[in-house]
């Protein structure tokens, strides 16, 4: 048999069986499988969250042996004071709008990016906007992850998620 | 246009531009390689060994680069057979080889029966050191810092945008009084005794050196073949070492700097001494016989007015009279600049 449940029509109950809200299971693989896929992607992030995957710059010799002779070599006294930088303004406005180009190419591709990952998770918008046909069979979930959840997890870590 | 993205490290962030169409959106200081698409990979990994090598550099402690590359992971890198480039004299009785240390009097018979460009592009007998080429300021530069690239680039834009520079006014002063801009040159010569580092390296570079720079594109091996700016979309790296073969040609250079009078303000030639005066043979090359480099300059129609060569035995401090690349000995520069240690052999 066949239900249409929406939203707020489900729950887990019992130790995380997938159930309407009159506690009877049910059942629909493409939610189930984006469930589940919506554990691994929130759990990952969870994780993530505090990692460094950068790790620290090693020092360099060659800056070093820069400094030590820059430092020996002493400073040289001047003794009229050197006219002001020249401001080159429209050089600085052509840098300001290259910058300002990358910086929007970067936020457009990662949107385009999480976007592109969150197709996978349409039957869940589509089940928070509409709900979806279920049947009776029984599956155990430990968690029923919203598409806010995913959204942020994916936010967070789409340049670790493949 | 999408940025280059290395799965390995993080890379300079560069552009990576397919459509020519899409180079008039950026903005000025933008970095960007103009290519084709099937190059990506091949750039990302010249942009990976760039990393790897400044790094290195950087430590100021002496390196094996080929190790550090296979502990970066790059375990399908191979080293092809090359021969050193020999240091030669032209004259007009015939081939006559300078009695140099350096020289490897044993070059053997140059075929065509080596590999295509996807496996010559994994070559690790040499790293070409591609700051000497940013130093060239013939294209927008890449830097690790992406505010430092840019205002870089916005002062060399001059120099790579020849349409923006009026040389009556020797500035920056956009249409005024606008001149044609001159036309450039880069030569490639992708025969075997090159390291198939350098000419794959070159030719992945090739289109965006061409776009950038204002230039034709001449690809010299068992034969020449002349790209001219207008049709550089007709350049297929992917099958040029297959079909314009991997020997010396004179056949096909002679005639073209023959045939046409053409006028270059800046040429740039990536060889060694192998140059279209030998009598080469092969299946393009049947009747010929040696050219002096006297007469090569007195049959050649093409006026230069500066040659930059990357010959690939030139050092520094070299007591050796620089080199120059064999394909550009017939012309008669006002100025030659050669560029030195651009190559790193990887022992």
């Amino acid at each position: 048999m066949r239900t249409f449940i929406k939203k707020d029509g489900l729950q887990l109950v019992n130790g995380g069986y997938l159930s309407n809200m009159e506690e009877a299971p049910v059942y629909n693989t493409d939610f189930v499988n984006a469930q589940r896929r919506a554990e691994y992607v929130v759990t990952f992030a969870k994780h993530a969250k505090n990692l460094d995957f950068k790790g620290k710059e090693a020092a360099s010799l060659f800056d070093l042996k820069k400094a030590v002779q820059e430092e020996i070599a002493g400073k040289r006294p001047e003794y009229i004071e050197a006219p002001a930088k020249f401001d080159k303004k429209l050089s600085n406005q052509l840098a300001d709008e290259a910058l300002k180009f990358v910086e929007w190419e970067e936020n457009s591709t990662k949107v385009a990016k999480i976007n592109d990952f969150l197709q996978e998770f349409n039957v869940l918008a589509d089940f928070e906007a509409h709900g979806l046909f279920f049947k009776d069979k029984i599956v155990k979930l430990n968690k029923i992850y919203s598409m806010d959840e995913i959204k942020a997890a994916v936010e967070q870590t789409i340049d670790l998620l493949k | 246009m999408k940025q280059l993205v290395s799965e390995k490290f993080t890379l300079p962030k560069v552009y990576f531009i397919t459509d020519r169409a899409e180079i008039n959106e950026l903005p000025v200081g933008v970095p960007f390689i103009y290519g084709d698409a099937s190059i990506e990979n091949h750039l990302v990994r010249i942009l990976e060994y760039e990393v790897l090598y400044q790094e290195a550099v950087k430590t100021g402690f002496p390196f094996d680069f080929k190790a550090i590359l296979n502990d970066a992971g790059y375990s399908d890198n191979t080293e092809f057979w090359y021969t050193h480039p020999t240091y030669m004299e032209l004259t007009t009785r015939g081939v006559k080889l300078d009695k140099d240390p350096e020289a490897d009097e044993t070059l053997s018979f140059i075929g065509e029966k080596w590999g295509t460009f996807k496996d010559f592009i994994k070559d690790s007998s040499v790293y070409v050191d591609i700051e000497k080429l940013k130093k060239l300021k013939v294209f927008p530069t890449w830097l690790s810092k992406i505010e430092e690239a840019v205002h870089t680039n916005i002062h060399n834009f001059a120099v790579y945008n020849n349409n923006m520079y009026n040389k009556k006014l020797e500035g920056m002063f956009g249409a005024l009084d606008l001149i044609a801009p001159s036309r450039n040159l880069i030569i490639i010569d992708i025969s075997g005794s090159i390291p198939k580092a350098v000419s794959s390296t070159c030719l992945t570079l090739a289109k965006n050196l061409a776009e950038t720079f204002y230039s034709d594109l001449m690809i010299t091996g068992s034969k020449t073949t002349l790209y001219q700016y207008e049709n550089l979309l007709d350049l297929n790296i992917e099958t040029i070492y297959e079909q314009n073969g991997m020997d010396n040609d004179q056949v096909y250079f002679r005639k073209l700097v023959t045939s046409t009078k053409r006028k270059y303000k800046t040429v740039i030639a990536f060889g060694d001494a192998h140059g279209p005066g030998w009598a080469w043979k092969n299946s393009y090359n049947r009747n010929t016989g040696t050219i002096s480099k006297k007469d090569g300059q007195k049959i050649c129609q093409w006026e230069v007015e500066k040659v930059i060569s990357f010959h690939t035995s030139n050092h520094a401090g070299s007591p050796r009279k620089p080199q120059l690349a064999g394909y550009v000995e017939w012309f008669t520069p006002e100025e030659t600049e050669h560029v030195n240690d651009w190559l790193k052999y990887l022992k």
